[in-house]
């Protein structure tokens, strides 16, 4: 028996707060049709989304207008498109089983053969057509995003050798070619595709454990192995030069010689005003001085 | 219930416009063409459920833009009742009705924490509308507008998961284990947090014995 400290309170009294208002007439209307714009409903005499009528492009409802015609007109399309797919490989597999050259006209459908299908071939058809839909909307939804962060970052995508860049260039696989304060960022994506984006700071190139990249700056040139890292770009005379490879090393060949870089270290560039930024750091405190002491031994400082 | 009249005077039911069944709840061919993302078994499950959770979400949200509030969460509430359809299990321990109302418990409670402060959390502090009323004074019409005041006034002071056991006990006469399952916590909770809505609004409605 349920138990509580208070006994329960009049009901008549309760019955006195009642602030319920009516849901409005065409409530149930609303949330079916926003249901409709997330998932592909089914026609009222059961017929899937995919077999329900369509006038211009609209899937016609029982009620009249679809708001969420435009969506569910591509997913039924794409799963009409599906389910004609395997309709064609199944005839296909049927009418020339032996894969001859030589194929035979096709029988006509029989209708009983159709009525007498088990019900159980059919939901497994339809569950191998649903796990292909939601594959697609899976792959679509992944492609809608790379556009999206392609869009929203200028990520512009250039043919291997060359383009109509005005800063920066790829010259031949592997090499890019960046001017006077460059930024550039390196985005692969499959073999043969680089996607350079410029003023973003960076370049990110995906490497082969043989495949070297060279970026050539104002500054110096870089070369660097290894399987991914980030090179930024600098200015002539300021900023840095840091190559953060993500696994194994980086090599950077200067011309002064080449050097081996681990994961995180940095490259200061020597050519910049460093005599006057000298003295202006003498004249700071004392503790500002030695921070700034430890952070140049930090970096490894080269000469291009 | 729709009904389509043949020249022959017979009465065909349509399938998706079934009863529910004596239970109030819907019945299991109508659940099942809802599973299957039926247009018609979908708008029967929301005009069969939609009174109930107008009420829970109508007493559970106060303010002046309450009705619009209530619209948005309770169409909220139905898409998330057909998202997580499939999932549901007929033969479980939980009716569809009150999984329906937890989900619509949940989704106001969650509101109420991301929108709106909690104004009277305080238990010590007085009831709003307890000193306010004069029922001696007045007639019966507006003995009773007070009467709902009060209890409003009560109920809005309350903390949200307070607010939520006390409306789906007193008003949607949920089982302490459903209410539990409902706002996440053990049935102890529940029955101490009930036991404290009561005494509240046993505090708010003092002024009828006077």
């Amino acid at each position: 028996m349920e138990h509580t400290d208070e006994a329960p309170l009049d009901p008549g009294l309760l019955a006195e707060w009642d602030p319920t208002s009516e849901p409005p007439h065409d409530f149930a209307d609303l949330v079916v049709q926003r249901w409709s714009v997330e998932s592909p409903l089914t026609a009222a005499d059961g017929t899937s989304a995919s077999t329900a009528p369509y006038i211009g492009g609209a899937a016609e409802s029982s009620t009249g207008a679809d708001m969420g015609a435009p969506v569910a007109w591509w997913k039924a399309s794409l799963v009409g498109g599906l389910a004609a797919g395997l309709v064609a490989v199944l005839g296909l597999a049927v009418l020339n089983p032996a894969g001859s050259d030589t194929m035979e006209p096709p029988e006509p459908p029989r209708v009983a053969d159709t009525a007498a299908a088990p019900a159980a071939s059919m939901s497994e058809d339809v569950a191998a057509l649903e796990a292909q839909l939601a594959a697609a909307q899976a792959e679509l939804s992944k492609l809608r995003a790379l556009h999206a962060s392609c869009k929203s970052s200028g990520l512009a995508k250039l043919p291997p050798t060359g383009g109509d860049a005005p800063r920066v260039q790829l010259a031949g696989r592997g090499v890019v070619l960046g001017a006077r304060g460059a930024k550039v960022e390196l985005r692969r994506i499959d073999k043969e595709t680089l996607v350079v984006a410029q003023d973003l700071g960076s370049a990110e190139y995906q490497l082969t454990a043989t495949e070297t990249v060279l970026v050539v700056t104002p500054a110096g040139s870089l070369t660097v192995r290894g399987t991914s890292f980030t090179v930024v770009v600098p200015s002539e005379g300021e900023g840095e030069v840091t190559i953060r490879p993500k696994a194994g090393q980086a090599v950077v060949a200067t011309a002064s010689g080449t050097a081996t870089l681990m994961a995180g270290e940095k490259v200061a560039i020597a050519n910049r005003a460093e005599p006057k930024a000298h003295k202006r750091r003498k004249a700071r405190s004392k503790s500002r001085l030695k921070a700034g002491n430890k952070r140049r031994k930090a970096s490894a400082v080269m000469t291009f | 219930m729709t009904a389509t009249t043949l020249n022959t005077s017979i009465t065909v039911s349509r399938p998706a416009e079934r009863r529910p069944d004596r239970h109030g709840e819907l019945d299991d061919l109508t659940l099942a063409r809802a599973r299957r993302g039926e247009r018609d078994a979908c708008r029967a499950l929301v005009r069969l459920y939609q009174r109930r959770v107008f009420a829970l979400l109508a007493r559970m949200l106060s303010g002046r833009d309450r009705q619009s509030w209530v619209e948005d969460l309770a169409q909220e509430t139905f898409l998330r009742v057909f998202r997580a359809l499939p999932s549901f299990d007929r033969n479980g321990p939980a009716k569809l009705s009150t999984w329906i109302l937890t989900i619509a418990t949940r989704l106001s409670i969650d509101e109420l924490r991301r929108k709106r402060p909690q104004l009277h959390s305080d238990p010590a502090a007085p009831v709003p509308g307890a000193i306010a009323v004069a029922p001696e004074q007045a007639d019966d019409l507006l003995r009773r507008k007070r009467i709902a005041a009060a209890i409003e006034a009560a109920v809005a002071a309350l903390p949200a998961d307070n607010r939520a056991v006390f409306v789906l006990r007193e008003y949607h006469g949920m089982a302490y284990g459903d209410i539990a399952e409902a706002v996440r916590c053990d049935i102890g909770t529940v029955k101490s947090r009930l036991s404290r809505a009561r005494a509240r609004l046993r505090q708010a409605l003092e002024f009828l014995r006077q």
